[in-house]
């Protein structure tokens, strides 16, 4: 009997109060019991339900669901009795997985029924008594007990940020923040750590992408995520290399089980860019085959020119599309889902980035003004210099529940990102690429979760997992990052202790990276010559050198939460460790690109880059407060650390090429402190009026010289007032927020370590209104969003475009969406 | 499983397995976006002699560099034509062919303290720059010139090559450009485009 057909069992049993169960079993086709049994099955391996993340924030609720449990023990029928339908699919999802001694009659094992209780429960409140002759499984929401601080952002969070970038979207949790690109793109930066040490999930795999320009943002649809969990701090234990600074989970919306179609639209315009998006997905399940489900969705962004308060941004025009699809077959105790998505981004890369001379560089900043910005047009033209991006990623995810109890989850991914970029060029009959670079990635994760082991109101759920993946760079056109081949694996466990007064988390893990560079003799002679490279270090191959390079990183975390004061106080502390291999372009790279306006020189010498990491948080709930504020103190070992090159005598080095003396940027291993905070806090959550004020500080510095890093977000904070007026009939609900937010300036670089100083900080005002509406069946959401709408003009100091020109300006965005 | 279902599994599995050509290269690219590794000043005097001063990185990124000091006579008047080169590329690619077809997007300019000309009004200088030629909007181009050994003495001179692609479909290379460098002192931000080639040369004038 697949989920559909038991959910429909659900609605009967409702409908027919009174009715003898028995009798509704059987009028659902199933095989009754007819004969009364001695004894009901009894339960001997739970599973742990998962708290659905795209369940309404504080969303509690039993559900109630009879299984018909065969004379072996194995569940054959699962019917939902009552409860919220939003926690329906997990428990019956459960349900199929337990394991029981089946009923007995005289001795003999019979099919019998039994009901259970999924009590998916807030876990900052304590466990109701529990009932003898009930059968509980608990499920609470992941960031209850997971000892990080954690954010997760549901569909509706995240439709506030359509047509926006994945960091854009992001960026409204406290501590993470923007290193903005020349146009539309961003990059997250989680804690100070930015992309590289930023862990991307997607669907439960490592988006694989190049990260070395600063142009370069994770090629993902926000359309496609049903939620996205930002977990801030090292975490590399429980989710892989590259979780330094923290994790993006990004996961997709529930597959639609019951027949029929339904979906989701979104059309959206904004000012400025004259921007233009529209996104759909459809889901649909049929009668005749409801145990599949199929999806298909897409969205479209086109952007004109960007403009800064003053003058347009020349080249910035950007298009974006993304398609894609699922299928997923649904069976008792197996799920198959097979998915493809499709990026394609088209952008053009500001026209005032140019590689220039200090001098140059510093009177073009002086000058406050773009010395070409009076020529510059607001268009949808993509001019060179310019980049093409596509992404295609295809996932088979089998998820099945094995007879012992545990439940066994395996993805194989392939990622294929190509990267093209397109140079100024010099005559009229050069239309490709310079840059043109394909980044394969081939991945297998295999995860099992073990049955839940109950010790009276404690219990253990145990899992554990492997990881490996292999992938392939080529190069065409300049040869900026060199072929390479790597194959990484890993193995990891995990454990989480769940008391009455809280829990206990530990994991481990072990990675290991076999790669080699294929440099070509020209390449390599350049680390020769700058002595980063030894003959001995590559064997020859045909037109050059393999270089080889053999890394281990093991990860170990300890995270603890205790409900200080129930139902009020929480208080979490998180010990962890996280690695990270350097990349290629890290090691081998010596050049520039239109998307990487330095000179930048790699060391081959760079080791494995370790972040030991504590971090206290603590929450507080009440119906008038909710509040979270969290530290924390990382040391990182091997940082590698791209910055400014200096010399001996402490002054900027410089690259002296034909074009001219540019500053050098170079990578090398510090040793690093990162310390810092960030929060919020929300007067009256759900009252008539309320407050909201986040913040985040990050003090990032080097241990031998104290100096403090360069790139590190300023602090920032923010106040919003909101309130929920009572609605008029004509529609469900409305809503009305400003924002004031204030970027501090970042005041303790030391202007020498800098090509340019930091700029001033700047305060900006944005609002919101949005509006629910239902006409028929189907309900609506409108929203005006406005930003920045002082149009104040700034310079951001994580934003590749501060050294050239000023911030976009004022933006008002209507969007109209629907859930169907 | 259907065949669809099992073709589309193993796409990607078939067009992963395509090998990482090591030796791939440039080759068969449109890579083309002229670097540049090589600039040379052919000064021809006026009885036809002919002396060539460089500047070479051979290996395009700085860490192998040569330059040659320019001397030239007192009173002589030369023709200064510019070739530039990309050493890299085998044979040698004459750079010089591409800057001369696209040079309404091209401009040299010739600063410094060693020199007097529409880019820069020294008045210690030891040369005098014209610029002999032009593009086809009659804005100058600066592949030949003619430079004047004024005054005896010894000064730097900066030899910049500017790239202008025209943006927003409009011409970055506009008339006066010369002119706002002198006037600023050479302070190349005051002009549009980016540096194809900036190198300090040392003009001896005997």
């Amino acid at each position: 009997m697949d989920v559909w057909s038991a959910i429909t069992c659900a609605r009967r049993d409702r409908l027919s109060q009174g009715i003898v169960v028995g009798a509704l079993v059987a009028s659902c086709g199933l095989v009754g019991d007819a004969r009364a049994a001695d004894r009901a099955p009894v339960l001997t391996v739970q599973q742990a339900p998962e708290y659905p993340a795209d369940a309404p924030k504080g969303a509690t609720g039993t559900v109630a669901v009879r299984v018909t449990v065969d004379s072996q023990g194995t569940v054959t029928d699962a019917v939902v009795l009552d409860g919220p339908p939003v926690f329906h699919a997990e428990s019956l999802r459960i349900a199929y997985r337990l394991r029981f001694q089946p009923a007995k009659t005289d001795g003999v094992a019979v099919v019998g029924t039994q009901v259970v209780q999924f009590e998916f429960a807030d876990p900052h409140v304590s466990q109701p008594a529990q009932s003898p002759s009930e059968i509980i499984v608990r499920a609470e929401r992941e960031d209850g007990h997971d000892s990080h601080a954690r954010t997760v952002l549901s569909e509706e969070d995240l439709e506030r940020s359509a047509g926006r970038t994945l960091a854009e979207s992001v960026a409204v949790v406290p501590g993470v923040q923007l290193a903005r690109t020349s146009g539309t793109s961003a990059k997250p930066i989680i804690r100070g750590y930015g992309e590289r040490r930023l862990l991307v999930l997607h669907d439960g795999v490592r988006h694989e992408s190049q990260k070395w320009g600063p142009d370069h943002a994770p090629e993902i649809d926000t359309f496609s995520a049903g939620t996205i969990t930002v977990v801030k701090g090292p975490a590399g234990a429980r989710f892989g290399p590259d979780a330094l600074g923290g994790v993006l989970l990004i996961e997709p919306p529930p597959m639609r089980t019951a027949p029929g179609t339904g979906g989701k639209a979104v059309i959206l315009g904004a000012t400025n860019g004259r921007r233009a998006y529209t996104a759909l997905r459809l889901d649909t399940v049929s009668a005749r085959r409801p145990s599949v489900t199929y999806r298909l969705e897409g969205s479209f962004n086109d952007s004109a020119t960007l403009s800064a308060p003053d003058y347009p941004l020349g080249n910035t025009a950007a298009r974006e599309w993304n398609a894609g699809g699922a299928v997923e077959w649904r069976k008792p105790n197996a799920t198959l889902r097979l998915t493809y998505h499709h990026f394609d981004r088209n952008a053009g890369i500001f026209y005032g980035i140019s590689r220039s001379t200090p001098a140059e560089f510093k009177a073009q900043y002086e000058a406050g003004v773009p010395v070409t910005a009076d020529l510059w047009t607001v268009d949808r033209v993509v001019d060179r210099p310019s980049q093409n991006v596509s992404h295609d990623r295809v996932t088979l995810h089998a998820d099945f529940a094995m007879p012992s109890g545990w439940s066994w989850q395996a993805i194989y991914a392939y990622q294929h990102n190509h990267r093209l970029e397109y140079a100024q060029v010099r005559a009229w009959y050069v239309t490709g690429a310079q840059y043109d670079f394909t980044l394969r990635t081939h991945s297998l994760d295999v995860k099992a979760e073990g049955p839940r082991v109950v010790f009276g109101k404690r219990r253990f759920d145990p899992g554990i997992g492997m990881q490996g993946s292999f992938q392939e760079n080529v190069y065409r056109g300049y040869s900026l990052i060199p072929n390479h081949r790597s194959f990484m694996g890993g193995a990891f466990a995990h454990g989480r202790f769940i008391g009455e007064h809280g829990a206990v988390t530990v994991a481990s893990r072990l990675d290991q990276l076999y790669r080699v560079a294929f440099i070509q003799e020209e390449e390599f002679e350049r680390h020769i010559a700058r002595e980063t490279l030894k003959h001995s270090d590559c064997p020859n191959y045909e037109n050059g050198e393999a270089c080889p390079r053999n890394l281990t990183a093991g990860t170990i975390s300890v995270g603890g939460l205790w409900h200080t004061v129930p139902d009020l106080l929480d208080l979490k502390l998180d010990l962890s460790r996280a690695s990270r291999f350097p990349n290629a372009d890290e090691l081998y790279l010596i050049g520039a690109a239109p998307s990487l306006p330095v000179f930048a020189i790699g060391d081959p010498g760079l080791g494995v880059e370790t972040t030991w990491g504590l971090s206290p948080t603590a929450e507080l709930f009440t119906s008038l407060v909710h509040a979270q504020l969290s530290g924390f103190a990382n040391r990182v070992q091997d940082y590698i650390y791209f910055a400014p090159e200096m010399t001996a005598s402490g002054e900027p080095a410089f690259n002296v090429t034909i074009a001219g003396a540019w500053p050098e940027y170079g990578v090398r291993p510090i040793d690093a402190n990162f310390v810092g905070a960030d929060g919020f806090v929300e007067l009256g959550p759900e009252a008539l009026f309320g407050l909201r004020a986040q913040g985040a500080m990050v003090r990032a510095t080097e241990v031998s010289s104290g100096e403090h890093l360069v790139g590190i977000p300023p602090d920032q904070a923010s106040a919003i007032a909101f309130s929920r007026p009572p609605t008029p009939d004509a529609i469900d609900a409305w809503a009305l927020g400003i924002e004031v937010q204030r970027i501090a300036t970042q005041s303790r670089v030391l202007d020498s370590a800098d090509i340019l100083e930091a700029p001033e900080g700047a305060t900006l005002l944005n609002a919101e209104l949005t509006v629910d509406a239902s006409m028929g069946d189907l309900s609506y959401r409108f929203a005006v969003q406005g930003s920045n709408l002082l149009n104040t003009a700034y310079r951001e100091y994580t934003s590749l475009l501060r050294y050239y020109a000023d911030q976009p300006g004022r933006d008002i965005r209507v969007r109209l969406s629907t859930d169907f | 499983m259907r065949l669809s279902t099992v073709l589309l599994l193993g796409l990607p599995l078939l067009v992963a397995c395509e090998d990482v050509k090591e030796d791939e290269g440039e080759d068969g690219h449109d890579h083309n976006h002229g670097l540049i590794t090589a600039l040379e000043l052919n000064f021809t005097d006026s009885s036809g002699s002919t002396s060539t001063f460089s500047f070479s990185d051979p290996t395009g990124d700085g860490s192998n560099t040569t330059t040659d000091d320019i001397v030239l006579t007192a009173g002589e008047s030369y023709d200064v034509s510019m070739r530039v080169l990309n050493q890299l590329e085998e044979p040698v690619e004459d750079v010089t062919i591409e800057i001369d077809e696209l040079a309404e997007e091209h401009q040299f300019f010739f600063t410094g303290t060693a020199v007097f000309g529409p880019a820069s009004a020294s008045q210690s200088a030891v040369v005098e720059h014209t610029y002999n030629d032009e593009d086809a909007n009659g804005l100058p181009l600066g592949l030949d010139n003619v430079f004047v050994a004024s005054t005896a003495g010894e000064d730097t001179m900066w030899v910049t090559l500017r790239h202008m692609p025209p943006e927003s479909s409009q011409d970055v290379k506009v008339e006066g450009l010369a002119e706002a460098l002198s006037a600023s002192g050479g302070d190349f931000s005051v002009i549009g485009g980016s540096n194809d080639i900036q190198k300090e040369f040392l003009v001896t004038v005997n």
